[in-house]
């Protein structure tokens, strides 16, 4: 840890909300003039700042998972374009989960702030595409078995390069993509980020001076370095261990096994994922920068939750996942389902630290990551008038499921959210319905679902999808299906609800669905049925309180 | 004609006394009484008193206040069941899914206005297109509405799936219970919130009914309280969206008064801004707890179409003011890292700042006012109290310059500049997302705390000015008297703008109109008063973000301008988006109508002639502005002997009973004819 402050601690204190502030407006002006709902609606987005060296220094705080593999995609992108070379005007972009990056879909963008001629700052943004070409139409399929199914890779390459948007380029997106006009409307919101992070940059170097913004940056990183390290050190030292099993239900019946130790030794932690399975051959493998970037995310959860962010936060947190691992797969495994066991990642190690922090943390929540995907004509004789010459319009229809959080010290968890990493909304069943021929029949808690506990676990949700066109493909996914699965109790509390999956529920086609099912051909009536998991309870459910239970009883939670 | 207005806060109920031929105004301030009409009628027996007046002499009285908002924050409401279509139970309580704070696993969900054990499902379905998937029949009219009934509701909203597109339903729902339950009012959401996406439509609808009886209690007893009292002009009541309502429109849509009490100080900004020139204003409204800003553009208010209150998604039209928790009693800490934080956590007013005497023992931004020597160490508090500043200097010192290794001035410094910088980058983030500059803007502050920071705030974004007005304490109240009535009325209409018909669009705005001109009827608006803005809600096929885009009056077939509208719909995009295709085909979401009635209006008077003399300081006092410099000493003048074209040059401090206006060295105050202090930030 670096030593004295460069300038006083005031000063400091007032540069930290300066910045956050840009990353802030970067992401406004980004989500503003974002095309898709994915961007605008969905939030499904991430924006920082860094400094020349790599350093992120603020950050907004939309989706976590994304924020943290900036900080390696970086790195990766400057050894392949070393940052001297970047001139005024150039945006970088980059998506390869095997140079830092997360799945295909999530682009990363990069770009130089100068002040007379000297780089003195770098703006990022990510965003995920709903479609960046490959199998299927939303690129993401668990079942692929290599990257290059996944639509296109960019390698670190000059999308823009003195302000001049790469020809090449963009004509090879606008060919491989399913949507061009989003995908290229959403790059240039990302843009627009990065142009508002450059400008409001350069105002504040040009305020202080640059030696001043210098020593500012680095008294920001100290400072947030010191918080961590100060709280780590409060912590017993020792090492903790956790085991996470989840479905894989593609490549193999056997369960994909995420092991972890957590060593905390005087104000350093190290996280090692020896013993996490091979890497699979199938979709659901992690790429390495968001196996880091789900550790500092929970970490970050347990030491600082409230702190602002930058790659102070992460200094004092080593991780090593073995090559070859789910957590650290080798070129070309799949990656674009990643997010089932990214979640993973968070849960093993929250899992592993839960005595070192019980004031902030949770029993076991889900991380089922319960998702449909659909796509096909939508034959209702209502839209056909509506679109143009009474065509049918194709579709494209995703919604994920939000399941229940654990219970924690300070009370039951919260039913129905999106966890670790994500925070994406329900797509409305009236949204749906008119977009894709779809009828929700309901949307709802799944009672008894919360585990038991002093303080029980969030509810898990139901929704019932009915089919209206003639037919669809349809993709539902999910984990976290079975006893050895479901989200964990803490200190004596019960696990959560399993998810599952199930087709025409009630009637005499009653299929239960595994895990993982891709590519099914539904006809006009079917109903897919999902049910999220719920959380995981937190003590010894005799302790509940009286009231509590009434509660639960009279409210049908239980 | 005499303009009364009275504006219910938290802690204080302001009044003004206008009177349009001699150009007085009397102001009145006394402790709120919390959820009752008490303080109100007090005052203004207070405030007729001393400007010599009779309550029949009042012609208009307008108010602002907070019943509905208290409701929601301290979930005071009334016990309220909700009915929705079957599978949908649950809609407020999974909501949207997300989470408040990304890394906060042990976080709750605030619970939900309607409990789940008070949620009735109905079997009845409507589909996309309006059409009628499961008919609703009578015998299962009659089985809820005795459900309804059994549950034994203070009040009940009533949210069906795509109620928007064919309302029957709920209509249907609303005559079964109202036989049940005469006497409790219901909401229905296709009345209340008109628009697609249930969670956002039934809470907004559950939010009328939660916060209904509360509001109707406290209008019935305010206007029998008035009637007591002779007041017999008509009561108007401030609605969010900046426009005024009767006592029955409003109760026909309570939701509409969730921001009832801020809304006046946007409009009485907009108002002034008109008068002084400067149209494009940012208002900065600071108190104990928080700090209230909103943009204003052109000399009109920014309105927005959705907001959280108290933690609550409302989707009805509101001013669009942001929040913030930075006020005078916010809290300074430093944290395991060195860090000087202040805020989220108030002392509020009770226990208050250390230096008020009330058992605070924390140091807050007001503390740190006073260290500096801004606030004057002999000032009266409400209540007859001292401001102790020997206390705040005990708790600054030790809470926050002993651990940073600072002298107790330069970390009282340290507060303003920390809180200060909170308050900045709210405002940028605010004017990004809106698409303007600031540096352009004026910047208008008000409330007891607003005067003392909006020098600095001003400084660090780089505003031209600042300007406070003559009461900053009571200004809010002013703009209650600068309102039009205002009921607005939207219908769904799905069409591709390619294949929508004018003479059809001409007969359903006309139609929305007739009913609205029935409201303007009841609420006694003349004729020539009555006017009508009509807009469409519009979106590129394919995109999900909608922007309402002005119509023309309608006037004989070929009205309607297609490439017109599409083209201003596209200069519409471009302006809160960013950008614009305009090969993209466009479709028309909604109608709009608004329909307003001009009410006469309170003007800001001139005080005086400008006068060349320099004004006359009260004394001089030292004060800490600047860490280099230290205490200096600084001119103290007292407002009410300042007249139009005194100059105030930096450092000054300007004291009145109801606030402190701070001028910063480099900066020069001026006094202009309405007794605005404008304050010019740069040397230019």
């Amino acid at each position: 840890m670096k030593g004295s402050n460069h300038t006083d601690p005031i000063s400091r204190d007032v540069f930290r909300h300066q910045l956050a502030g840009i990353a802030e407006e970067m992401s406004v002006s980004l989500r503003r003039a974002a095309f898709s709902s994915i961007i605008w609606h969905m939030y499904d987005y991430a924006c920082a700042l860094f400094t020349p060296e790599g350093d992120m220094t603020a950050q907004a705080d939309t989706i976590s998972a994304q924020l943290g593999i900036m900080p390696m995609a970086f790195r990766h992108v400057a050894a392949a374009i070393p940052v001297e070379t970047w001139q005024p005007g150039d945006v970088i972009i980059c998506n390869d989960p095997y140079l830092g990056c997360t799945h295909t879909s999530d682009l990363v963008l990069f770009s130089p702030v100068y002040v007379d001629g000297e780089l003195v700052a770098v703006t990022s943004t990510i965003a995920h595409h709903v479609d960046i070409g490959g199998k299927v139409p939303c690129t993401t399929a668990p079942d692929n078995l290599e990257v290059f199914a996944e639509g296109m890779i960019f390698p670190p390459l000059k999308l823009v390069e003195n302000g001049q948007i790469n020809a090449v380029l963009k004509a090879m997106i606008s060919a491989n993509v399913r949507d061009p006009r989003a995908c290229l409307g959403d790059l240039r919101a990302q843009i627009a980020g990065c142009r508002t992070g450059e400008r409001r940059l350069a105002e504040l170097v040009s305020h202080y001076g640059r030696p001043q913004f210098a020593g500012l940056t680095v008294d920001c990183l100290d400072y947030t370095e010191r918080y961590m390290r100060r709280t780590i050190e409060q912590m017993t030292d020792g090492r903790y261990e956790a085991e996470i099993l989840t479905e894989d239900g593609l490549a193999s019946d056997e369960p994909i096994k995420i092991c972890v130790a957590a060593t905390v030794a005087g104000d350093e932690i190290i996280v090692d994922f020896d013993g996490t399975s091979a890497q699979r051959d199938n979709a659901l493998n992690c790429p390495y920068a968001s196996t880091v970037s789900m550790v500092h995310y929970a970490v970050k959860c347990l030491v600082a939750p409230t702190l602002k962010h930058n790659q102070g936060c992460s200094r004092p947190v080593t991780v090593h996942a073995p090559e070859g691992s789910v957590l650290n797969p080798a070129r070309p495994a799949a990656v674009s389902s990643r997010h089932f066991t990214q979640q993973a990642v968070a849960d093993a190690l929250l899992k592993a630290m839960l005595p070192l922090m019980p004031d902030r943390a949770a029993a076991g929540c889900q991380i089922s990551f319960p998702s449909i995907r659909a796509g096909g004509f939508d034959d209702r004789p209502d839209r056909r008038e509506a679109a143009p010459e009474g065509q049918q319009p194709y579709y494209i229809m995703a919604d994920i499921l939000g399941g229940g959080m654990g219970g924690s010290i300070h009370g039951d968890g919260m039913s129905a959210i999106d966890t670790h990493g994500g925070n994406c909304p329900l797509l409305s069943a009236e949204v749906m319905e008119t977009i894709s021929p779809f009828r929700v029949h309901q949307t709802a808690l799944v009672s008894g679902s919360g585990g038991v506990g002093k303080q029980r676990g969030g509810l898990a949700m139901v929704r019932d999808y009915e089919l209206l066109a003639d037919k669809s493909v349809v993709g539902s996914y999910l984990q976290q299906t079975g006893p050895d699965t479901a989200p964990w109790g803490a200190f004596g509390g019960g696990p959560g609800g399993q998810a599952r999956a199930i087709l025409n529920p009630g009637t005499d086609r009653e299929t239960q669905l595994g895990p993982k099912t891709v590519a099914m051909s539904l006809r006009r009536g079917d109903v897919l049925r999902l049910v999220s998991a719920g959380g995981g309870g937190w003590g010894d459910p005799d302790e509940r309180d009286e009231d509590r239970i009434e509660r639960d009883g009279r409210e049908g939670y239980i | 004609m005499r303009y009364l207005s009275a504006d219910v806060g938290g802690t204080f109920t302001d009044l003004v006394l206008y009177d349009d031929e001699s150009g007085a105004l009397t102001v009145e301030k006394l402790p709120s009484t919390a959820g009752s009409a008490d303080a109100i009628t007090t005052g203004i027996g207070r405030i007729l008193q001393a400007a010599g007046q009779t309550a029949a002499d009042v012609g208009v009285f307008v108010h602002g206040f907070t019943i509905a908002t208290n409701a929601l924050l301290t979930r005071s409401g009334a016990d309220t069941v909700l009915v929705v279509t079957k599978g949908f139970r649950d809609v407020l309580e999974i909501g949207d899914q997300r989470r408040r704070e990304i890394y906060a696993l042990t976080e709750g969900k605030p619970p939900p206005l309607a409990a789940r054990s008070r949620v009735v499902e109905v079997d009845e379905r409507i589909g996309a297109f309006g059409e009628v998937v499961v008919p609703l029949e009578s015998a299962e009219l009659d089985r809820v509405a005795a459900s309804v009934a059994a549950l034994q509701p203070e009040a009940v909203a009533i949210s069906l799936i795509f109620s928007h597109r064919d309302p029957a339903h709920e209509q249907a729902l609303l005559a079964a219970i109202k036989r049940a339950l005469p006497d409790v009012p219901a909401y229905l959401s296709s009345d209340v919130n008109r628009q697609i996406d249930e969670y956002a439509r039934t809470n907004t609808t559950t939010i009328a009914a939660y916060v209904g009886p509360q509001v109707k209690r406290y209008v019935e007893e305010l206007s029998a309280g008035l009637e007591r009292m002779n007041l017999t002009a008509p009561l108007l009541l401030m609605r969010s969206d900046g426009g005024v309502s009767t006592p029955a429109a409003t109760l026909e849509n309570p939701a509409h008064m969730l921001l009832s009490g801020p809304a006046g100080g946007v409009i009485a900004g907009a108002a002034l801004g008109r008068v002084l020139g400067a149209s494009d204003l940012v208002t900065f409204d600071m108190g104990g707890t928080s700090a209230d800003f909103s943009l204003i553009q052109a000399g009109e208010p920014r309105t927005t179409s959705e907001r959280v209150v108290a933690g609550e998604p409302l989707r009805l039209p509101s001013l669009d003011i942001e929040t913030i928790s930075a006020g005078g009693g916010s809290i300074a800490e430093v944290d395991v890292g060195g860090a000087l934080t202040v805020g989220p956590q108030s002392a509020g007013a009770v226990p208050g700042p250390a230096c008020y005497q009330k058992g605070g023992n924390k140091a807050t931004v007001t503390d740190a006012i006073a260290v500096l020597g801004i606030l004057s160490a002999d000032a009266t508090l409400a209540g007859g109290l001292k401001l102790d500043v020997d206390r705040a200097r005990d708790v600054v010192g030790n809470q926050i310059a002993k651990p940073l290794g600072l002298t107790v001035e330069a970390a009282a410094r340290g507060i303003v500049s920390v809180s200060t910088a909170q308050m900045v980058e709210a405002v940028k983030t605010l004017s990004m997302a809106r698409g303007c500059d600031v540096r352009q803007f004026s910047l208008l502050a008000c409330g007891g705390a607003g005067p003392v920071f909006a020098a600095f705030i001003a400084e660090q974004l780089g505003m031209a000015e600042v300007l406070v007005p003559p009461r900053p304490g009571v200004f809010a109240a002013n703009g209650l008297l600068m309102c039009d009535i205002r009921h607005t009325m939207l219908q769904p209409y799905p069409m591709a703008l390619s294949a929508a018909d004018d003479v059809r669009i001409a007969a359903q705005l006309d139609e929305m109109a007739t009913g609205l001109d029935a409201a303007l009827t009841r609420d006694g608006v003349a004729e020539d008063d009555r006017l009508y803005q009509l807009a469409a809600d519009m979106r590129c096929i394919g995109q999900f973000h909608e922007l309402p885009v002005p119509l023309p009056q309608p006037d004989g077939q070929g009205w309607l301008d297609k490439n017109k509208l599409a083209a201003t719909f596209h200069a519409a995009h471009e302006l809160a988006y960013g950008h614009a295709d305009l090969d993209v085909p466009v479709e028309i979401v909604s109608l709009r109508v608004e329909a307003i009635g001009r009410m006469p209006k309170a003007r800001f008077q001139v005080v005086g002639n400008e006068t060349s003399e320099a004004p006359v300081p009260i004394g001089q006092r030292p004060v800490f502005l600047n860490a280099d410099q230290g205490f200096q000493p600084c001119d103290v003048y007292r407002r009410r002997e300042l007249r139009p074209g005194h100059l105030l040059p930096g450092p000054a401090v300007i004291v009145q009973r109801d606030s402190t206006v701070l001028v910063l060295s480099g900066q020069q105050g001026q006094m202009t004819r309405h007794g605005v202090i404008r304050i010019k930030t740069r040397s230019s």
